[in-house]
């Protein structure tokens, strides 16, 4: 007997196109099920739609969600709120947004055992502090006091799983539980979630986008695009012979570390960018404290010849982004030496500071903050041609758009009115415009669906074959890393503590920290690209 | 559109009709004597009664509506103006520059507006021109505080970054990238100015600080009709709600576009 039945399920938002157009989902006790799609597909409102949370613009037009012998549906606000967290809980995607700032961390799950009668006063106190242990928090006595904003992402994201985990439920909805999370957090966390979950009997419902974890933890995988199931069974089917046409793109697209680089290396001997002895150290002032130094990168030392792409990998606070703000001089250095074509960087000012940077160019990681929204993406691709005093022409815009790939009839548009992965074609587009030797992106795929990164990653190895560009790659993702990367130096704590060949770091790792960002990353089905 | 927000605007076409084209409202001209009508009420010829003197009160109530929107517009335009420049200063400069410029702005803050303004016309003399700059200079200080809030919060969001690496100069990323985006809530607050200003220029002149007789504003009309409060209520009666509804009409609508 099946746990929650979802039945035809069809919900609209405003009156628009279907968001689910007909979704059958089925869970039976103590199973866990992966939903995997891309952004757009009906995940999260599938998910919204289980626990009763859909915002007021959606309108369920028909279909059933059967919990337990009821139609959740019929129940209400009133109804739904004695069945929420005690018989169907959530935990949401970002942990930050999902805490309340201003009450310890300890208080928030008591609250569920509280509201659903579980237990009260001194007794939900302890059982809080139990259910913190039980989730995985260190000193869950100590943290319980602690304020969210005390906690790191991870230990957020256990507080919310304790949470889930307090009215003893029989169906927890993770809706892209760590995705806000390092990989090696993410790993632990996610262990300890199905852990938990398979210990207790309870089901788990994985909404995410990540096939490998898909793959890793589900029994049963359920794929979604276009508001549909497109397909469903168990991962070693689904993901290792699917069926339907947007599955294997899927599966095609997901990058592993079994996939090999999109292109053959073109790099050459001639160093192009020399850097020794990189050191930031950042100096804020804090009331009552006096000053704070906090070192950013310390020592770091590496060469990128022309037309190689180097690979900066490491987790968040590892210096990658600084590094990248200090190679294209948005930041000065404190300390050390950046050569690029055998001139000091720190010599260069004012005009000459400005000239120089045709020559090196940066991709930023979010395509929607990088581009002024006030203007077209034919005005953003022709700036940075008008302020070098290059040919700036709608010929000229045109032809950068298509080496892009850009639909030419976009070029009127704003950046609001345009998808990530189209924002961050006229990104690369104005980094390319002043025919830069040397482009520095910073995750520049990272926020976007797998499909149009795969499509992202490819543009840039295309473009860096017919432009003889050199890369810095700046990646968290062994994964892609080892699609686009001739060599890789892996950061940690603001130094590097690997480097050497793709090839021989990706697969021999020499140092701790790189074994366990190599181990981070799920297992995808080993499929060579269709 | 809400209700609310045709009405402002019903009541801001009728006063910009004052300020444009007064004697196609009233034709009666604002300074013409009629002993015959001294202190009459409301009536068909007269609708808003006549003063001492048997002058119109309608029409000079039109007729002043340009001294007292002039005079207000000029005010607010100046404190946007200064304020911007001290905002933006204080913005991307920082520093000593910025602490010294901030606690100033602090200083002003701590007096009520109107105090500031009385002030000024202390040190200025009075006359309409005085009445602008004395509110002006008391409507400054929350426009440097918005302006420099704005330019800080915008100067950090990548697209400027992303215009510096694309080699634009500082001066066009100033005038392309930081000052169009930091403009929305500074255009706002700059309407709710508007109507502090009317309110507080014709206070001014309310205390005699406004023009010469025999030019008048709401301001001044309503303190002459002071004397005759008990028995003709009409004198300070129809000035005050133009005052007030002119007021409420602009922050009416400074709410309607700041809230999105």
């Amino acid at each position: 007997m099946s746990l929650l039945a979802v039945r035809g399920l069809r919900v609209s938002y405003r009156g628009g196109p279907p968001a689910l157009a007909g979704v059958d989902l089925t869970v039976r006790h103590g199973q866990t099920v992966a939903v995997v799609g891309e952004s757009g597909s009906g995940k999260t409102t599938l998910a919204r739609a289980v626990l009763g949370l859909l915002p007021p613009a959606a309108r369920v037009l028909g279909g059933s969600v059967e919990f337990g012998g009821r139609n959740l549906l019929d129940l209400g606000e009133r109804g739904m709120r004695s069945v929420r967290g005690r018989s169907i809980s959530l935990v949401p995607q970002d942990p930050t947004a999902a805490l309340n700032p201003v009450v310890p961390v300890g208080a928030q799950v008591a609250e569920v055992l509280r509201v659903h009668g579980l237990a009260s006063g001194r007794e939900a106190r302890r059982r809080a502090v139990e259910l913190l242990e039980v989730a995985g928090l260190p000193d869950a006595g100590a943290r319980a006091r602690q304020y969210p904003h005390e906690l790191s992402g991870g230990m957020r994201q256990r507080v919310l799983i304790a949470a889930a985990l307090a009215g003893g439920p029989e169906l927890i909805v993770a809706d892209e539980p760590t995705s806000a999370l390092d990989p090696t957090v993410q790993r632990q966390v996610l262990d300890h979630l199905t852990e938990l979950t398979r210990s207790s009997g309870t089901a788990l419902v994985l909404i995410t986008h990540d096939l490998g974890i898909a793959a890793e933890r589900a029994e049963h995988v359920v794929v979604m695009a276009d508001g549909l199931v497109i397909e469903e069974g168990p991962p070693s089917r689904v993901l290792d012979a699917p069926d339907h046409p947007v599955t294997r793109q899927l599966v095609a697209d997901a990058p592993s570390l079994h996939s090999t680089r999109l292109r053959a290396s073109a790099a050459t001997d001639e160093v192009l960018l020399d850097v020794r002895g990189l050191t930031k150290v950042f100096t804020g002032s804090r009331f009552g404290t006096g000053r704070r130094h906090t070192t950013a990168v310390e020592d770091v030392g590496f060469t990128v010849a022309r037309g190689e792409t180097l690979a900066l990998v490491g987790e968040s606070g590892a210096g990658k982004s600084t590094v990248a703000r200090l190679l294209v001089r948005l930041e000065d250095a404190t300390a050390g030496r950046i050569l690029f074509d055998g001139a000091d960087l720190a010599a260069l000012r004012g005009e000459a500071l400005r000239r120089f940077r045709r020559r090196v160019q940066l991709v930023f990681q979010d395509p929607f903050t990088c581009l002024d929204p006030r203007y077209t993406a034919h005005d953003l691709i022709a700036e940075p041609l008008r302020a070098f005093g290059l040919d700036a022409s709608p010929a000229r815009v045109h032809e950068l758009a298509d080496q892009v790939a850009l639909p030419t009839g976009l070029l009127t548009r704003r950046p609001g009115e345009l998808s990530g992965g189209q924002c961050q074609r006229v990104a690369i587009a104005r980094a390319i415009a002043p025919g830069p030797d040397l482009l520095v992106c910073d995750e520049p795929a990272s926020s976007l669906d797998i499909s149009v990164q795969a499509q992202v990653l490819r543009l840039l190895v295309d473009l860096q074959a017919s432009l003889g560009l050199s890369i810095v790659f700046i990646s968290h993702d062994l994964a892609v890393v080892r699609q686009v990367a001739d060599r890789v130096a892996v950061l940690q704590g603001g130094r590097v503590v690997e480097t050497g060949p793709a090839d021989q770091v990706l697969v021999s790792p020499t140092h701790p920290h790189t074994r366990a960002l190599l181990s981070a990353v799920p297992h995808t089905p080993r499929r060579e690209p269709a | 559109m809400r209700p609310g927000v045709v009405l402002s605007l019903l009541v801001l076409a009728f006063v910009a009709l004052c300020v444009t084209v007064p004697g196609l409202l009233a034709s009666t001209p604002p300074d013409r004597i009629d002993p015959l009508v001294m202190l009459e009420p409301p009536s068909f010829a007269h609708p808003f009664g006549t003063d001492q003197l048997g002058r119109d009160v309608f029409s000079r109530v039109v007729h002043g509506a340009r001294m007292s929107v002039l005079v207000a517009l000029a005010a607010a335009t100046t404190s946007l103006v200064v304020g911007a420049l001290v905002g933006l200063v204080s913005g991307l400069l920082g520093g000593w520059l910025d602490a010294l410029l901030m606690r100033a702005v602090d200083v002003l803050l701590a007096f009520p507006a109107l105090l500031s303004a009385l002030a000024v016309i202390g040190i200025l003399g009075s006359s309409p021109v005085n009445v602008a700059v004395a509110v002006a200079a008391a409507g400054i200080a929350p426009f440097c505080r918005v302006v420099r809030a704005q330019v800080l919060h915008v100067r950090t969001r990548p697209f400027v970054a992303a215009a510096t690496v694309s080699g634009v100069r500082p001066t066009a990323v100033l005038v392309r990238h930081i000052i169009p985006n930091a403009a929305g809530p500074v255009l706002t607050l700059a309407l709710m100015s508007l109507g502090v200003a009317l309110l507080a220029s014709s206070s001014l002149s309310f205390l005699g600080f406004g023009p010469r007789p025999p030019d008048a504003d709401w301001g001044t009309l309503a303190s002459s009709g002071r004397d005759y409060v008990g028995t003709a209520w009409w004198l300070t009666a129809f000035p005050g709600v133009m005052v007030v509804c002119t007021t409420l009409a602009v922050t009416a609508l400074h709410r309607a576009v700041a809230r999105p």
